[in-house]
């Protein structure tokens, strides 16, 4: 079996370009084999965002359907004619606050306003969470995701936000179709820590982005 | 299909919300929405969910969105055309998700067909090797869920590593990786890849 060239870590590009030196005698000597380099999430983030979509924090959205509990969701479809053959997708999933990190006192009543609206008192923990499935398949489904959540900060008297930027979940054959439960959890009895303890678990097992199937 | 590498990834995840479910979000669900993204049918590419206030004044919002490509050797290809390629991608060295860690080839290399079509030399027989590949191919596209186009970049990598397949008439003129059914040497064509024997 042929050494290969495993891409991790920092390359060196002399080195790189001395191997590729060597090995262009060899057509398929695996030193000669393309480096594919790492694409960076914005890339992902970019690729996911195509012209014509709205603001993540459009004050107004004309596809916007209101699903109840504070929950509004607009569809984005792909131009008539896609065709799936022999393709994957990845979901990317990308998450706006449109308020600043620290809720200013505004913000604070608005989110009050809602807790209360939603039946909430005291709330300490506020989280947003997505679950994906694949409709094509029983079963089996993706980690629960927290894309922001709002954790009670006793010190300063007020929610701090927590995001999570962006997620790649991973490819997968183009064969099926999702579905996408989007929630809301409270807790009173935790604080800031538990935001903090669930987002940092969530984050660990989903992974570094998974690159392959 | 749902690559078995996926179907654990998923399992292990599940295992540990349930912990953390148990532990900090005991409180109630105070609210669930549920929303179907068909993509073949109904071209659907994403949504956008937003939470607003009660001024209707977005809080925060989270957008999921499908990227496409044609192989992950390309990683973004909002495309469906052929992937094309100048030399072959190392596709069996790309790292698997979850608990099957390493790289593919780290993974397939404990199958017994990758085994039989790795060690397979002039005494053996063309129709068994055919049958290894054909199987091997299988796993490739059901058990790590590779598309046509990357099933077929993986079998001529691994068939230009065994030595022996352009040295052995029995092996090279067998059908491994000709089997209509299965991605095959046309693939390759169609991609730009030249699948003849190495230059010494």
């Amino acid at each position: 079996m042929p050494k290969r060239i495993y891409i991790q870590g920092i390359v060196s590009w002399t080195a790189y370009l001395l191997l590729l030196l060597f090995a262009s005698e060899a057509p398929f000597a695996e030193a000669a084999l393309p480096l594919i380099p790492v694409v960076p999430d914005s890339l992902y983030a970019e690729a996911a965002n195509l012209p014509g979509d709205p603001d993540l924090c459009a004050k107004a959205d004309p596809n916007e359907q209101s699903l109840g509990g504070f929950v509004y969701y607009s569809k984005l479809s792909f131009p008539q004619g896609a065709k799936f053959n022999d393709l994957y997708s990845r979901l990317v999933i990308t998450t706006k606050i449109c308020t600043p990190d620290t809720l200013s006192s505004n913000d604070r009543t608005a989110l009050r306003k809602v807790l209360n609206t939603l039946a909430i008192t005291d709330a300490k923990t506020f989280l947003a969470t997505l679950d994906v499935t694949f409709t094509a398949a029983a079963g089996p489904k993706f980690p629960s995701l927290v894309p922001f959540s709002y954790a009670f900060d006793e010190s300063k008297n007020t929610y701090i936000v927590q995001e999570e930027i962006q997620r790649n979940l991973p490819w997968q054959t183009t064969d099926h179709g999702y579905s996408l439960t989007f929630a809301y959890s409270a807790n009173k009895q935790t604080s800031i820590v538990t935001g903090k303890l669930a987002s940092g678990i969530i984050s660990k097992i989903v992974g570094a982005n998974p690159t392959t199937a | 299909l749902i690559s078995q590498t996926t179907s654990n990834f998923l399992n292990v995840g599940a295992d540990i919300i349930d912990q953390v479910a148990a532990t900090a979000l005991t409180d109630k669900n105070v609210s669930s929405s549920l929303v179907s993204l068909d993509i073949t049918t109904d071209l659907d590419r994403g949504a956008i969910f937003r939470f607003r206030d009660t001024d209707n004044r977005p809080l925060a919002a989270v957008k999921v969105a499908l990227v496409l490509t044609n192989s992950l050797g390309k990683l973004i290809a909002n495309q469906t055309e052929i992937p094309q390629f100048t030399n072959y991608p190392p596709i069996l060295d790309f790292l698997l998700s979850g608990p099957l860690s390493g790289t593919l080839e780290d993974n397939i290399a404990k199958d017994t067909n990758y085994k039989d079509v790795i060690k397979a030399n002039k005494e053996t027989k063309s129709s068994d090797f055919a049958q290894s590949c054909d199987n091997l191919q299988a796993t490739l596209r059901n058990i790590y869920g590779l598309n046509r186009y990357d099933e077929s970049l993986a079998m001529a990598l691994i068939l230009y590593s065994t030595q022996a397949y352009f040295s052995n008439d029995n092996l090279s003129t067998s059908q491994c990786f000709k089997n209509p059914a299965f991605a095959n040497v046309q693939d390759l064509k169609k991609m730009g890849l030249d699948f003849k024997k190495p230059v010494p």
